[in-house]
């Protein structure tokens, strides 16, 4: 989906001593206390328990929420960082969406059938208007499919639509979509947590083609309307009272936009925000410090580990990658470097993509695990060493983003252990902008991926990371034939076998290195809580779960 | 002022402009190379870390001709900016003066505001250190400027925060409020926080230039007059003001230049918050007219300080500018 919360901005400014003042400047405040609580994870992924007691929906007239960084376009098919994300899931839909457990569910569309492996028949749901009380129609959802595939209005989605051949309305409330060949994955194109939003071509039409700008905003059907965004300040949505869904609890919400992480902790100190998404880990401590504010963590289907480029040398020698595999300790990396809220990555898939097909969180992780499981044995990485063609060790670089402080604690903790094996490893912090430069290039034949999935499909970190043009530039034939055949396996359950024996064979030739799959934080007023928060709600309308407590 | 001397002052102030506009080219040129040598690629950047499709990096690339030659790229922004086209931002695909124009007129109030605070206290500290050299106010204000030239501004605006912010609750913590005197009341904590440095050497400038006329002869000659205190104090202000007359006009560009770190720190949206994210971005327009527009602040108010110098200092008139 999008850059790891691109907060390079903010983080330029943490100088060392931004956490220690307000330190000192907590202790000095006569109003500090510790008496909120932490809301806890259950360590196993799924949703968290974050209410406290009874709570229920109730009106809220304003909830404001502030997040670390601004966007510069609303419309995700425009920029698509997780926060456009979160901003245009209030604002509009698309014809499914996940339920809280990943499962695809009806939400323009009430259902759909596929008659045959490249033909999607959807049934439009009846009753839906836009925000401006306008009813919704067949033809906007072809529109909207034209528009998600348009390289120029939508360079973030089109790659998700290159494989349809097109939209077309088949009844007075029926979409056919046809696809140029099969793959299961598509049924997730057609989502605002992912790759499409539904509008109408008059909107467009009505300012001047422009889409998501401060100018133009945009409009769909969802449970809110944005009446007005300013990058770098913020944007303010009113709730629409026709919305299909029912009407949400919260009528305003204003998301304000914070760069700095003090001043966002101090604006929830003053009581000026109620909400704050993406906290900094690093300033968790100062969070569950803060009077009156909860903090609640989930899992949020992102992948972190380490890329080979195999075509470079020394990492086009198996023995090479392995070694540095074996030295990393990743229990304790997670442990200490993410205060445990994140687990151990034993794939390229996160568990939450396969639970609704295996049965639960623990099945989940049990299906994974065989994929990759080199455990920490520095013995053992010399041992692999000693056969490469570098037994004498070598110098390498490696590129982190400074919004990934974490990653470059790990790299800098990774360097620390070979380096008594004779290896040198260069950690470079730079704007996270660089570091889209450093994935795949022949210059870094060390990098690193922090990838959040937007979509609950098992495959779709592999459809990239080992097909043609990966960053590993791994290619392997058995591998490539599994990729092709799950594409056109309908059976769930089988395809899952599928994508996991994929990662099995790949794996084994050590392309990544899996660190771990992260968890994000949100810290809230106290007087509320976010009804059954998990991996998937801040990806579909969330301020409608927003409950007070008794 | 006699007619020669007027026809010299414009001929004057037309060859600082004509010097302004070679200094904007020149510039605009260097920013334009040094952007295009750093790492990254706009286009890239706009799609994120995930498996980028060449169609769409291609699309976007010739929709900015960022697949052009770099002269060409250079020669194409030229001359739209001298049609006045400044472009469209990459980032957010919305015209770069109407992003600058909705953010423009806050980073003035900011920087006009913390130069008033400037002014206001950083001279009038200074001329009363001056008078009373080596009392426990002028030291105990000299200790604090070194402190104020000293401490990084973030830190400072953090320090106001919690203090005014959330313990006194009197300023708000963030934001820019909803124009007029709110947006005045928000800025007044970031506006002294900007101030706090630069107010600092205003400070020393001052005590530096009152203290150095105070050692001239004419002081003592006048006092020997028999010259009642307060009329010597008024001809040395006369004297030591022109020095920070003129160099407030270089701390206007200074603050104006200056906002980023506080920008950021208070979530002002100015243009210092958007030149922050459009560089490491790559947004080529952005920065180009951000940087240009700036400089061009700091030209111009450097061009007023030197015809103010003309205008109150008499010497400065008959020997003409130079």
């Amino acid at each position: 989906m999008s850059a790891p919360t691109p907060i390079s901005r903010r983080t330029v400014l943490q100088g060392a001593g931004a956490g220690a003042l307000l330190a000192l400047l907590a202790a000095c405040g006569s109003d500090s206390d510790s008496t909120s609580t932490t809301g806890g994870t259950d360590g196993t992924g799924g949703s968290t328990d974050t209410t406290g007691g009874s709570a229920s929906a109730q009106e809220i007239d304003v909830l404001t929420v502030a997040f670390p960084s601004s966007v510069s376009n609303i419309y995700p098919g425009q920029e698509a960082g997780n926060f456009n994300y979160y901003i245009a899931a209030l604002v509009a839909e698309g014809l499914a969406a996940p339920d809280s457990s990943g499962k695809l569910v009806g939400a323009l569309a009430e259902s759909w059938e596929q008659p045959d492996p490249t033909t999607y028949v959807y049934t439009l749901r009846s009753g839906v208007t836009f925000s401006d009380g306008s009813p919704l129609t067949a033809d906007d959802i072809v529109y909207s499919v034209g528009l998600a595939k348009d390289e120029t209005l939508s360079p973030n989605t089109a790659y998700y639509w290159a494989n349809v051949e097109g939209a077309e309305k088949t009844g007075e409330s029926q979409v056919t979509i046809t696809l140029a060949s099969p793959d299961v994955a598509f049924e997730w194109g057609p989502v605002a947590a992912n790759a499409m939003w539904v509008t109408a071509e008059r909107f467009v039409t009505a300012t001047n083609g422009e889409i998501g700008t401060p100018a133009a905003l945009f409009t769909g059907t969802g449970p809110y309307k944005v009446t007005s965004f300013e990058p770098d300040k913020g944007v303010e949505l009113e709730r629409v009272d026709t919305y299909w869904g029912g009407k949400a609890p919260v009528k305003t919400v204003k998301i304000e936009f914070i760069p700095e992480e003090t001043t966002r902790i101090l604006a929830r100190e003053a009581g000026d925000i109620d909400m704050a998404v993406s906290i900094s880990l690093d300033q968790e401590q100062q969070w569950a410090d803060t009077e009156a504010t909860d903090v609640l963590f989930a899992p949020d289907k992102s992948y972190v580990g380490i890329d080979f480029n195999t075509a470079v040398a020394p990492f086009d020698d198996i023995h090479v990658r392995k070694a540095i595999a074996l030295a990393c300790d990743r229990v304790t990396y997670v442990e200490k470097l993410l205060n445990g809220h994140g687990e151990v990555a034993t794939a390229l898939t996160v568990p939450e993509q396969i639970e609704s097909v295996v049965g639960d969180a623990a099945a989940a992780r049990a299906t994974l695990a065989p994929i990759f499981d080199l455990p920490y044995d520095l013995e053992a990485a010399k041992a692999e060493l000693a056969q490469s063609s570098v037994p004498e060790g070598f110098t390498t670089k490696v590129g982190v983003s400074t919004s990934a402080p974490q990653v470059s604690q790990f790299f800098q903790a990774l360097a620390a252990t070979v380096a008594e094996m004779g290896i040198t490893i260069e950690v470079e912090e730079m704007p996270v902008e660089q570091w889209y430069d450093t994935i795949g290039s022949p210059d870094w034949g060390l990098a690193y991926m922090w990838y959040f999935n937007a979509t609950g499909d098992p495959a779709e970190l592999i459809s990239w990371f080992l097909a043609e043009g990966n960053p590993a530039s791994y290619a392997n034939e058995e591998v490539a034939a599994l990729l092709q055949q799950q594409r056109e396996e309908a059976d769930p359950a089988k395809r899952v076998e599928l994508i996991v024996e994929a990662q099995k064979i790949a794996m084994a030739d050590v392309p990544y290195v899996p660190l771990w799959w992260g968890e994000a934080a949100t810290a809230i007023n106290d007087k509320y809580t976010i009804e059954d928060f998990g991996p998937y709600t801040l990806l579909s309308p969330w301020t409608v779960r927003i409950l007070t407590k008794e | 002022m006699s007619v020669l001397a007027r026809g010299s002052l414009g001929r004057y102030v037309a060859v600082r402009l004509a010097a302004t506009l070679l200094l904007l080219l020149a510039l605009s040129f260097i920013v334009f190379g040094l952007l295009h040598l750093t790492p990254g690629d706009p286009a890239r950047n706009l799609l994120g870390p995930k498996n980028p499709s060449p169609e769409a990096l291609e699309a976007i690339r010739a929709k900015y001709h960022l697949d052009e030659p770099f002269l060409r790229q250079y020669f194409l922004w030229l001359g739209n900016v001298l049609h006045g086209d400044f472009g469209t931002s990459i980032r957010s695909d919305v015209p770069v003066t109407t992003l600058l124009a909705e953010r423009i007129w806050l980073t003035f109030q900011l920087a006009g505001l913390s130069f008033a605070i400037t002014v206001l206290v950083g001279v009038p500290l200074g001329i009363a250190a001056a008078w009373r050299a080596g009392s426990a106010l002028d030291r105990s204000v000299s200790v604090a400027s070194i402190v104020g030239v000293g401490a990084p501004s973030y830190a400072v605006g953090l320090m106001l925060l919690y203090v005014f912010g959330v313990w006194l609750d009197i300023f708000p913590v963030y934001g820019s409020g909803d124009g007029g005197l709110d947006t005045l009341w928000h800025l007044v904590l970031p506006a002294i926080t900007l101030a706090f440095g630069i107010g600092a050497l205003v400070f020393k400038l001052t005590r530096t230039a009152v203290l150095g006329e105070l050692q001239q002869d004419y002081v003592a000659f006048a006092y020997s007059r028999g010259l009642a205190q307060r009329q010597v104090r008024g001809l040395v202000l006369r004297n030591a003001l022109i020095p920070v007359a003129t160099s407030l006009g270089l701390v206007f560009g200074f603050l104006f230049g200056g906002t980023i770190l506080v920008e950021v720190t208070f979530a002002l949206a100015g243009i210092g918050n958007l030149l922050a994210s459009s560089v490491t971005f790559k947004d080529i327009p952005v920065v180009q007219a951000i940087t240009l527009l700036t400089a061009l602040v700091i030209a111009l108010t450097a061009l007023t300080v030197d015809l103010l110098y003309y205008a109150v200092d008499p010497r400065v008139r008959k020997r003409g500018l130079q």
